[in-house]
């Protein structure tokens, strides 16, 4: 009989809990906080679906977007992300890419993920007053197609880039609304679907400056300076599972290999230095960076915070689960085991004991080898 | 894909008349939904010669 331990990769964990990666520094009221405001949104759209009239009302509502956009080459493209308002819009996120027309500018914003499919183009009128960014201004749509025939709406936005200038953030805020008409268009609607969640995770300065944004979600009297571009988004996301960690609600994500080789690099460069956790696009906790994230895939992370376990679900909704895992404690396998050298075939028996992620500890048995046996012939000295 | 590799012999001892199992294997194998199965090496500690090996393991339970 021999002992097996087995290390896939460690599981680094980013959240509050001994061993942890990252320990919530600034942890905001008690857990399931936010829960108020998520229920009122499932219960909204709950309500909507017995409805029968609400079926037949054009979507209208209050939306964010926020988007991502490179100033290295023209014209100006980015991605986006509709982090309030996704099910008025019909959309979640998607790619744009900007075109000057005098004084303003028209983005043209192309939904990929979300109910409806196609594109819209706003009018934008970027400005030097007084706002929440570097430049500031009124935004409107202009022009709608496909499933978003009939949208019509604006607000305001701001701009506030990076600190090299070559990269920033725009915020869209406003009100639209779908015609008549589009609701005949509309997609059916998917029935208890749940909304997903933007997962954001940003460095976070110690003071204001340039390429940092001010976030109080954490209080009013406890302003944080969350970097403008995020280290991991959505998109790095490969898989997620809601779990539970040091009795807290948590999710275990598993990053793409770019978001993995990412998350590896910025940890290792800002050891003992804090990163923000955004959940659509609020700050949902900081905590400091304790070890280098294992580089490559499969890049794992437990994240906790400030979220009830339901809306640790609705978080691991967002992204496909991970395939069922058969390593489990107390699991046996059975089988063959065979060598080459001399030529022989025998029993082989493994019992799984232990579990940590993706570590495991077992012992295998070879009933008809070793154990002093003469004749049993594996691995001796020929 | 896993790998792993058997670390500690707790049983058998190797020897010309009583021959049994010594560590060092290492493996690299596929975990599929009820197998693994791969392939592994073990390399003879005196002599330097390497054995391949292999495994298909059923999930029992």
């Amino acid at each position: 009989m021999q002992s097996v331990r087995q290390s896939v990769s460690e599981y680094a964990r980013l959240g509050r809990g001994r061993g942890s990666l990252l320990d919530v520094v600034s942890p905001k009221g008690e857990e399931g906080e936010m829960m108020p405001q998520h229920s009122w949104l499932v219960a909204g759209i709950a309500t909507c679906l017995l409805v029968t009239a609400c079926a037949s009302s054009p979507p209208k509502g209050r939306i964010t977007l926020m988007t991502q956009i490179s100033f290295t080459t023209e014209p100006y493209r980015g991605t986006f992300a509709v982090t309030k308002g996704a099910e008025v819009l019909g959309c979640e996120r998607g790619s744009f890419v900007d075109t000057p027309a005098g004084t303003t500018i028209h983005k043209e914003l192309t939904c990929e993920s979300g109910e409806r499919s196609g594109s819209f183009t706003a009018k934008f009128n970027p400005q030097d007053a007084a706002g929440p960014g570097d430049r500031n201004g009124p935004w409107s749509i202009v022009e709608a197609a496909d499933d978003f025939s009939g949208l019509d709406g604006g607000g305001d936005f701001w701009v506030v880039f990076d600190e090299d200038g070559k990269t920033g953030v725009e915020t869209l805020r406003g009100d639209i609304q779908f015609s008549s008409e589009a609701v005949k268009a509309a997609p059916a609607p998917t029935l208890a679907r749940t909304p997903k969640a933007w997962l954001e995770l940003r460095l976070v300065g110690s003071g204001p400056g340039p390429g940092l944004s001010e976030m109080r979600d954490l209080g009013p009297s406890q302003p944080v300076y969350a970097r403008n571009i995020p280290v991991i988004t959505n998109a790095d996301i490969a898989h997620a599972r809601a779990t539970r960690y040091a009795d807290a609600p948590a999710v275990a994500l598993a990053f793409t290999k770019s978001g993995a080789n990412t998350l590896c690099d910025v940890t290792s460069a800002n050891i003992g230095k804090p990163m923000g956790v955004l959940v659509d696009g609020k700050l949902d906790n900081v905590a400091t960076i304790r070890e280098r994230l294992t580089c490559g895939p499969p890049g794992r992370a437990l994240i906790t915070g400030n979220f009830s376990h339901d809306e640790a679900k609705r978080i691991a909704a967002t992204f496909p689960a991970e395939p069922a895992d058969p390593l489990k404690i107390n699991s046996v396998w059975q089988g063959t085991g065979r060598q080459s050298e001399p030529a022989l075939s025998y029993p082989m028996i493994l019992f799984v004991q232990q579990r940590w992620g993706d570590e495991f500890e077992g012992v295998t048995w070879y009933p008809t080898l070793g154990n002093g046996r003469p004749g049993g012939s594996r691995r001796a000295a020929w | 894909m896993v790998t792993f590799s058997e670390d500690e012999v707790i049983f058998g001892e190797a020897a010309e008349q009583r021959l049994g199992i010594l560590a060092g294997a290492k493996y690299t194998a596929k975990l599929g939904k009820m197998t693994l199965k791969g392939n592994g090496e073990w390399m003879d500690p005196k002599t330097k010669e390497v054995a391949t090996l292999t495994i298909l393991l059923k999930l029992a339970e």
